[in-house]
Formats: C-alpha cells, structure tokens, sequence
C-alpha cells in the first residue's frame, strides 16, 4: 500500500507539474497543430460528428482511440484541451512508472526523485508533451521496446519475448514515425533471441517476434480495406507524415544534417562509453547494444525525413526534435544500468547534459513549430495567422449552421470551443455536398485557396467560391485570408 | 494354525547374540553377499529397516522375508489369507491406522489377550500398540500383502461405499452427485424465459444486448490468458534452479514416504514404461508406496501386472465393482490404502522426470504451510509424431507451462491437471479425495482446495504422456475434460458469493474465464464463425441492425485481436522448452479450434444424457509408446539379469 501510495504521488506531483507546464504554453497562445488536431477530433466525436469509418481507419490506431475514448468524456468535464490534459496524465504515469523502476533497482527516494525532475524539466520532454498524445505514446512505445529489448538480451523469457513483439506493435500503431523505428529495429532483434533458439531456427525465432506485427498490419489493412481503395497506405504514412514540428522543414537553416549523428553521440554514447569500459562485459554489451540502437532508430529518422523532403537540410534544432523520442530508450538504458554510486552520479550526468544541450539545441531553433513553442515558452508572444484563426473561431462561436471543413482546420475548432451547428467531414450533410449538390448551410466558411491552409475540401469542391462568392450568398465576415460566406435571407432551407 | 507364543511389547528386537536379519537371509540363500552389502547401505543412508529395502529392490519375495523374519525375531508368523482375523476385532473407522502401521488386531486368546499380526514389527509399532490397545498384548508377523488384502476384503463394502458417497454424503454443495441444485435450475429457466422475451417484444435490442455481453466475455477472456502469460514467467527461471538445488540438497534419510496411485483400465499393454518410470525416480525406492489401481473385474490387467514379477513396492488393488466406474471413484478407494505423507496420481503411460518427487518435496517444504497440492507439468514424447500430437503438445505446453504458473502468481484458483499433482494425505482425506461423479475430478479438487482455502503450487518438472494420436480417441478424451469443465463450472458457481469470499473477486473472475471461458469458446466459435462466414458473403449487408457501432468495433476488434491473441499464445507456448520447430504450427490452430469444437457439443449432450459416463482414452497407440514399451522390458531384463 506504501508503495502504491508513492507511486501515487509521485504520479500526482508529476502531473501537477506538467499541467502547469502546459498552462504556462497555452497562456501564451500556443497550441501545436497535432494537439490541435487531436482536439477538434475530440470536438467533433463529443458533438456527434465522429464518423464509424473514421473511428475504425484513423490511423495511427491507438492514439486516435486514446483520444476519441478517454478524450470526450473529459471534454464533458474540462473546457481544458483534452489532448493536453491526457498527454500530462499519460506523461505523469510514465515518470511514475520510471520512478517505481528505479527505487525497484535500489535508487534511493531522492535520487529517483531527482532523475524524474530533471527528465520531466527537459525542453525535450516538455516539446513531446506539447506535441500531444500521440507523441507521448511514441515516447512511451520506444521505453517499451527498449525495456524489452534488455530484459529479452538479459533472461530470454517467454514474457521478455512477447513485450518486444508487442512494443513492436505499439510502435508501429502510436505514431507514424513508430514505422521507422520498428523497421530500423528490426536487425536488432536477432540480437536478443536466445542462442538455444536461433539454433534451431532462426525463422521460426523471427515468427516469434514479428508475429503480433504482421498479423496487427493485417488486421489493419483488412479493417481498412473495408472504407478504403488503398487500405495500405498507411504504411508509407512515416513519409507522407511531417515531422513533429511541420513548419520546421521550411526552415532554411545550413547548420548540416550530420548534427544529428553528433547530438545523438553527445547525448548518450560518449559519457555511457566512458562508463561502459567500466563494467561487466554482460551489462556492456547490453548497453552498446542500445546505444548503438538508440543512434541508429535517430539517424534514420533524420535520413528519412530528409528523404522525404529534398529540401530540408536541418539544424541542430530541428535534429534534437526529431531526436526527442529517442529519450525512451534513453530512459530504458539509465534504468537497466546497475546500480552504483558510479552509476548513479553519471546517470544524472547524463540527465543534466541532455537537459543542457537540448535547451542550447532549442536556442538554435530559426522558425517552425519548435521555435513557436519555444518563443511561447520564453513569454515571446505568438504570430498573427493564429491571432486570426482565433479570432474568427471565436466569431463562429456565436453562430451556427455553419459548413466547414474541420478536418483541414482544428485550430478554428479548437478557438470555438466546439463543433456544435457545424455541418463538418463525417456528416451526412457534408457527404451529400460533396456528391455534388449545393451548399444549404447559412454560413460556409472559407481559406484562401492560395494560401497554406487553402487545399480543404470545400475549395476543392467549389474552387471559385472563396474568391467569386455564390449565388444566394454574401460575404459576411473576413480576416487573414479568411472569408465566411452568409446565404442571403430570401433562399429558404431545404427541409 | 501354529500357536503364537507371548511376546513381549519390545517385540521387533532380536535377542543379543542373535544373527543379523541379512545373515539369516543370506544363509537361507535369499539374497547374494553382494547384495546384502548394498542393502546395508541403502538402509543406512534411507535409515529404513533391512528388510524393506530388500523388498523395495525385489532382491528377495515379500512372503519368504517375512518368514525369515518371523523366524529372526522367534515370533510366530500367520498366513492371514490361510487364518483370517476376528471380524469382531475389526473396526472400519481404525483401518487408516491399520494400513500406516501395517498391523492388524488378529485374534483373542480364551485368556483374553490380544493378538496382534503386523508386518513392521519395532519399536514404534509397540509403542502404538501399547497406547491402542494396552499392555496384555501378543504380537504375531504376517506380510505386509496379508495386511492390506485382509483389511481390503473385511471392510470392502464400507470402503467401497465410502469411495462413491464420502464427499456427497458429508459435503453434498461440493459434489456433483446432482449436476445441477433446484436453484440452478431456477435462474437458468429464468435467464432463458428472459431471453426468449426479449427475443419476442424486441428482438434486435436483445439480440444486441446479448451480443454485448458474449463480445466482453471474448475480451475479456483473451486479456485474461495474456495477463496469465505474461505473469507466468516473472522469476520463475530463478525459482526452478533454487528448487532444483535445494531438491538435490535434500538427504534420503529425511525424505517421507510417498503414495503412488496408478489407476489403470484395460491399458496392460503400458505397464511397463511406468514401472520402468517408478524405478527410475531418484527417491529411495523403499519410501515408495505404490499402488496399481486396477478394476476388480479387469482380469486382463491385473494378469499383465502380477505377470510382471514386481518388485515389493508395487501393490496391486483390485476396485470392487459399483457405479460410477470412474477413475476418481477408484482412486478415492485407494486413497484408504495410502500410507505415504503425500500421494501422487501417474497414469499408466507416465514418465516423471527421476528428480520429480524430491523437487516435490522440496516444494512442500518451502511453500506456506496452507499448500496442500503441488501440480507439475505435463507434456507429450510423442510431439512430433502427426499434427494431432504437436497442436495437442502446443495446447498442453501452453497450459502447463505458462497458464497454470501464471494462475498461481495471479493467486486464481487452479484446475488441476490430470496426472502428477502431487497431495498432502491427510488434506486429500479430510476433503474426502476426489469427487467420483466428476469426470474431470482432478479440475475440481483443485479449485475445491481452494475454496477450503488451501493453496495449489505448481513446480518446473515435467511428466511425459502419450499424446493423442488419433482425431476420433481426441474427441472422445477433450469430449470428457470439457463435459468435466461444465460440471466443474456448475458445481462450483452454486455459491457464488462463498466463491468471492474463498478466493477473492480476482480469483473467481479467474475461475469463471479460465473454466467457463473454455468451455463458452468452444460452444460459441462455430456460432460466429459461420456469422462471419454469412457477413463476408453477404458482404455485410443485413448485419448492420445487429451491430451498432461500438458493438461492431467490439466484435471486430475481438475478431482480429482476439484470434491473434490466442494464434500467438500458441505460438509461445512451445518457447520455455525451445521446441521451436513447432511454432508454424500454431498458425493451424484454428483446425484445432474446430476440433475442441465438436468436443464441446459432444461433452454439451452428454452432459445432459451421461453425465457420469467416463469416455475412455485409449492409451498406447503412438508408434513412440511402443518404442518406449521396448526401451522399458529391455531395461527390465536388464535387471533382471
């Protein structure tokens, strides 16, 4: 019970801490578009406009879920944005987790203590948090992978074995970049296999891990396929998908791609090399194992995100974000070390330098989400577009009727505060409009199909309504290449 | 009859100068020089007489030591079958002490004083003489075979009653003598009467609401047997070498005596492997108390027995005839013969790992002192023989070795396996044994355990068996455990709150998942695999009004993750024994999965028509059980030469 009360508490702390982190963030303005997303997906399902089909096809599967699930009840009880709020619990319940861990492995209070603060102040943690639930989950899933991994490398058990294959799932379904990271993993695996198994087949040993993967890949593609023409596209979707901070990739800064490789070297491999040469064989080999693995699921992150976008050439920045899930199995190797004072002292070492160069890596930042985030952090204020997005958010909120597509622009959801006398994606309504009949809601609302936002479903069905207007409809209210079209007064509603 | 002389209570010592009983022997040309040397060091380092270990090794006959023995010590000895005892002296509720002691109050002299036979003459044996009966006693020697038969055939018919009628006589909610209570009865009549109004005024919300409650049940029970293995496994590796050692650490001078029951019918052709088993055990062989429990009117086995020549430890029961004929029923009938601190049920076809009984021991003697039932695993040599065999040793390595362990960490009661569970005695008789109206009695032992509140142990040593190689005896054996689950499940949801309260929310929810669960699955599989068949042909339309979204989600989700669930625990299953090579073969389960099928149809209608009818597993037919077969008689002759 004393056990269960400490792990409470500390889950409590924990949470306290990081939903003040968040309210600090959103005070500020800022909110990231994943969040956004998962927010007014959150929106439209409490308002009834969750469509099955979505429910069943949203990939990536778990975190949609989460979200739907857990999400819309919450809204029911917190005007807070959910994603957040989850993300915080989710967060709170893996520094927990990690916390429990550690005292397991003979960390004394304090210090356990100490090392969760330090990881839950991490501008890198706190990014993740930001970036929402999936995410968190990402984060998560790769403590998961990294956990197993040792304990499969340590003992080989039945058990050992199934939590690697399922945190390969969990990987693949929390996060499109999870993909990359299971495939990358994927050499590895042969690595932790018994010897008495891979003896006798090294296939059949490979079935054993990889098969809750293919046959979940399956299912998913079967599920799909039910609603979809092309159920497997969601296996390219690591590529299509932008990084965790999307405006980064416009960045323009040259500080060279190879930064990655380093940061991921000065994170964790040369002071644990340093410690390496001081231990076991049995623990050393462990440890190289998932440094090496650590390096290689960042490395390959960073070349596939640059493969997917030629232009890209990212700074230090940029690579310590698409580093930041990466902590997972950085966690997993402090929590896996054995225990001495040695261990302890350069476990924190470790902490406070990745906290440092992280901070130092975000300093760097030139424009993007990151940087946002980071300028909402350091009290800096937020760009107009947002101003405007919640400024007509906030004029939506006093009318309903109104045809958007919600999808394409949660920030507009989120800044009304509900999808309530919305016709939006899913609906029926909506669906009908675009089979080709004429816009009968009273306001339609509108981007500029020029700018960023502009390629929503509404400008592609009627591609000349932003600009022209339509018949039976006057301009009624615009901002920020935004415009929202009122149906005159003499045009009656269909019934 | 020769006149027995008085003796006195210290009767069992030989006289001073008298020549040691392995002298006599040897004199008398009953043993070999070689051999009494051998017996003199087995009986140190067992610190058991002389002449058990002699009998133990079937170095000498039982009757001929007796004698020789008799002679040693100037007593009388009296052939029981040739002079029966005085009924009146008898009494059915001694007979447990009759058979621990190995005496019998024999006769009275005109003078009034008792004459006891026994065939463990000592110390001790006076020592409880002279508390039962008083100092004015004359002991005689008899066999240890004159005792047991005498006291079989004076209170056979008592036994034979008790054997049938204990438990439902004195613990009637326990038995299954009456398959179903009035008030069973009542609630499913009303559970029905309920459906099938609901099925009149509002069809569609009850045919949703009823596939609710069958989809939470599926997740649930998948969940549930994740849960169990990935518990199963937490520091066992860790737990199984400690045992190992502290097993090898224990000295065979400490070691108890332990019952082995061998229930056998019509299977002559296997006796063999397990007495070549038995033999092989790494316990000493005089603290074996085994027993073959043979049907009374099984002549062809108890001829294939008595024609093996075995050695002292071997008794051969012989089971009155009454209904049932169940194995429980006969093992409940030897279970008044047992003389052992812990009994063990093998069945015919066993091979225990030598080390078994001392790993048991050791279990017993590190476990909380509520333990009352060690299991250990099963597991087939037969794996590889056809598909049957190797989805069969899938189906039993997952239950074995990663289900049960898993059940005993979660702390849920646990369905005990067939064979190799190994019993405190005096537990086993104070629940009055096995319930004989069950056909899966060892599944309900050991939940009744513990709802005694008694606790199951299960340890890392496996006993070989002869997996079933033909589709048709499959049928017949799973049609009996899931006819056996059913009853189990029915007898034990009679008190549902007293099941809560005996092993708690977790532990009963466990029981329900892990005992109806099976049984539910295997009833309800082919139900929605033809709705998925008529679904994908129909390509869904109709279906819709059925399932409402969440529940689509539901059966969906439990459709895909559910079968890949239990795919994939088959898949692991094989892992702990690194028989990997049998791992593609799980992909085929869903065959078995039909099999199990038509077994709980089958188990379903004899439930209701025969509920107490045993199906009989024929034993022997793996072309690997004739291998073994031959591997034991040449290891006898062996021995023999």
């Amino acid at each position: 019970m004393n056990a269960l009360l400490r792990h409470a508490s500390t889950w409590l702390a924990a949470l306290l801490l990081l939903l003040l982190a968040n309210a600090w963030w959103s005070g500020q303005g800022y909110l990231s578009s994943a969040v956004l997303q998962e927010w007014a997906t959150v929106m439209r399902y409490a308002a009834g406009h969750g469509s099955y089909r979505e429910f069943l096809s949203s990939y990536p599967p778990l975190a949609f879920l989460l979200n739907v699930l857990l999400g819309v009840p919450l809204h029911w009880l917190s005007s807070l944005p959910t994603p957040l709020l989850l993300a915080s619990m989710l967060s709170a319940g893996l520094l927990a987790l990690w916390r429990a861990q550690l005292l397991r492995a003979g960390w004394s209070g304090m210090a356990s203590a100490l090392a969760v603060l330090l990881v839950l102040i991490n501008p890198l943690f706190l990014y993740l948090l930001s970036a929402g639930i999936s995410a968190i989950l990402l984060l998560g899933a790769l403590y998961w992978f990294a956990a197993a991994f040792c304990a499969s490398h340590r003992h080989g058990r039945v058990s050992d074995l199934m939590s690697l294959a399922l945190s390969l799932v969990c990987l693949v379904f929390v996060h499109p970049f999870g993909q990359l990271f299971a495939l990358v993993a994927l050499p590895f695996l042969v690595l932790v296999l018994p010897q008495a198994l891979l003896a006798r087949s090294v296939f059949n040993s490979l079935l054993v891990l990889l098969f809750p993967l293919l046959f979940s890949i399956l299912s998913f593609v079967y599920v799909v396929g039910m609603f979809d023409e092309a159920p497997a596209s969601f296996l390219a979707a690591a590529l299509q998908h932008p990084p965790l901070q999307p405006a980064a990739l416009s960045a323009s800064h040259t500080h060279g791609g190879a930064g990655s490789l380093a940061l991921g070297l000065a994170l964790g491999v040369l002071p644990s090399a340093w410690l390496i040469l001081r231990r076991p064989p049995a623990h050393a080999r462990r440890a190289v194992l998932l440094l090496i693995l650590m390096c290689v699921l960042a490395a390959a992150l960073q070349l596939c995100i640059q493969a997917s976008q030629q232009a890209w050439s990212p700074g230090l920045g940029e690579a310590l974000i698409a580093l930041a899930p990466c902590m997972g199995v950085l966690l997993a190797l402090l929590r896996d070390w054995p225990l001495s004072r040695l261990a302890f002292s350069a476990a924190l070492a470790v902490l406070l330098a990745s906290l440092l160069l992280a901070g130092l890596g975000l300093l760097q930042l030139g424009t993007g989400e990151a940087a946002r985030w980071r300028d909402a952090g350091l009290g800096r204020g937020i760009p107009p577009a947002e101003s405007a997005s919640i400024a007509l958010g906030k004029w939506l909120a006093q009318h309903t009727d109104i045809l958007l597509d919600a999808q394409a622009h949660p920030a507009l959801l989120a800044a009304r505060g509900g999808a309530r006398g919305l016709i939006v994606p899913g609906d029926e309504a909506f669906s009908v409009l675009l089979l080709g009949q004429a816009p009968q809601a009273r306001f339609v609302v509108l981007p500029d199909p020029l700018s960023a936002a502009g390629e929503d479903q509404l400008n592609q069905r009627f591609p000349e309504f932003y600009l022209h207007g339509m018949p039976g409809y006057h301009l009624e209210y615009e901002t920020y290449g935004w415009r929202v079209y009122e149906r005159n007064p003499s045009i009656t509603t269909a019934p | 009859m020769t006149k027995p002389e008085r003796l006195s209570l210290s009767a069992g010592t030989p006289a001073a100068n008298a020549p040691r009983l392995g002298d006599v022997l040897l004199e008398r040309g009953l043993i070999t020089p070689a051999q009494q040397a051998r017996a003199l060091d087995l009986s140190r380092s067992w610190r058991v007489r002389f002449g058990e270990v002699v009998i133990a090794m079937g170095w000498t006959k039982s009757l001929d030591l007796f004698r020789t023995l008799a002679a040693h010590l100037g007593a009388p000895f009296v052939d029981l079958l040739a002079e029966p005892p005085d009924a009146a002296l008898l009494h059915a509720e001694d007979a447990p002490q009759y058979m621990a002691q190995l005496l019998i109050p024999w006769r009275k002299r005109a003078d009034g004083v008792l004459i006891v036979a026994t065939a463990a003459p000592g110390e001790e044996t006076t020592a409880f003489i002279a508390r039962k009966w008083g100092l004015d006693v004359e002991i005689v020697i008899t066999s240890k075979f004159d005792i047991i038969w005498t006291i079989q055939r004076s209170f056979d018919r008592i036994q034979s009653h008790d054997a049938v009628h204990s438990l439902s006589e004195r613990d009637p909610l326990m038995s299954a003598k009456q398959i179903i209570t009035p008030e069973q009865l009542i609630f499913i009549y009303a559970l029905l009467s309920l459906l099938a109004l609901g099925l009149i005024v509002s069809p569609v919300a009850t045919l949703i609401a009823a596939n609710t409650i069958m989809g939470l049940w599926y997740l649930g029970n998948f969940i549930f047997k994740g849960l169990l293995v990935w518990h199963s496994e937490q520091a066992q590796d860790a737990e199984g070498d400690q045992l190992s050692r502290a097993a090898q650490a224990l000295r065979d001078e400490d070691l108890p005596v332990v019952t082995v029951l061998v229930p056998m019918f019509r299977e002559p052709e296997v006796l063999p492997i397990l007495t070549h088993a038995l033999r092989n055990l790494q316990y000493p062989r005089s603290k074996l108390d085994i027993k073959l429990v043979l049907e009374a009117g099984d002549h062809e086995t108890i001829q294939a027995a008595q024609a093996l020549g075995l050695e002292g430890i071997f008794e051969i029961l012989r089971v009155p005839p009454s209904h049932p004929q169940t194995k429980p029923k006969a093992c409940n009938y030897a279970m008044r013969f047992a003389r052992g601190e812990y009994l063990v049920i093998y069945d015919a076809e066993d091979k225990p790992e030598p080390d078994q009984l001392r790993k048991v021991v050791a279990a017993f003697q590190r476990s909380p002192a509520n333990t009352a039932c060690i299991q250990c695993r099963l597991n087939y040599y037969n794996a590889h023989e056809n598909w049957l065999t190797r989805m069969f040793t899938l189906d039993y390595s997952l239950l074995f070795d990663l289900l049960l362990p898993g059940l005993e960490r979660l702390k849920v009661p646990i369905p005990l396996g067939g064979t190799s569970n190994h019993f405190r005695l005096d537990v086993l008789r104070e629940l009055n044994g096995w319930d004989p109206f069950n056909v899966t009695e060892d599944a309900d032992l050991g939940i009744r355990l513990t709802q005694k509140g008694y606790r199951v142990g299960v340890i890392d040593s496996t006993t070989y068996e002869e997996a079933n190689v033909a589709i048709g005896n499959w049928i017949r054996q799973r049609s009996r455990w899931i006819k056996g689950y059913m009853v189990t499940f029915l007898v034990h949801t009679r008190r549902p709150i007293h099941l809560v309260r005996a092993t708690g929310i977790g532990g009963a929810l466990g029981f329900t998942f892990f005992v109806g669960g099976t049984v539910l699955s295997a009833l309800l599989n082919p139900l929605y695999w033809l709705m998925l068949l008529l679904w994908t042909l129909s390509h869904a339309s109709g279906f819709e009004r059925f399932f409402p979204p969440l529940l689509g989600y539901l059966s969906l989700f439990n459709l895909l993750a559910g079968n890949g669930a239990f795919v994939y625990l088959s898949m692991l299953a094989p892992l702990r024994r690194r028989w990997v090579d049998l791992v593609p073969y799980s992909l085929s389960i869903f065959a078995y999965w039909g099999l199990m099928s038509v077994a709980a149809y089958k188990a379903l209608w004899q439930l209701v028509y025969k509920p107490f009818y045993w199906e009989k597993t024929q034993h022997g037919l793996s072309t690997h059980t004739a291998a073994e077969l031959a591997k034991a008689k040449a290891a006898m002759q062996e021995g023999n030469q």
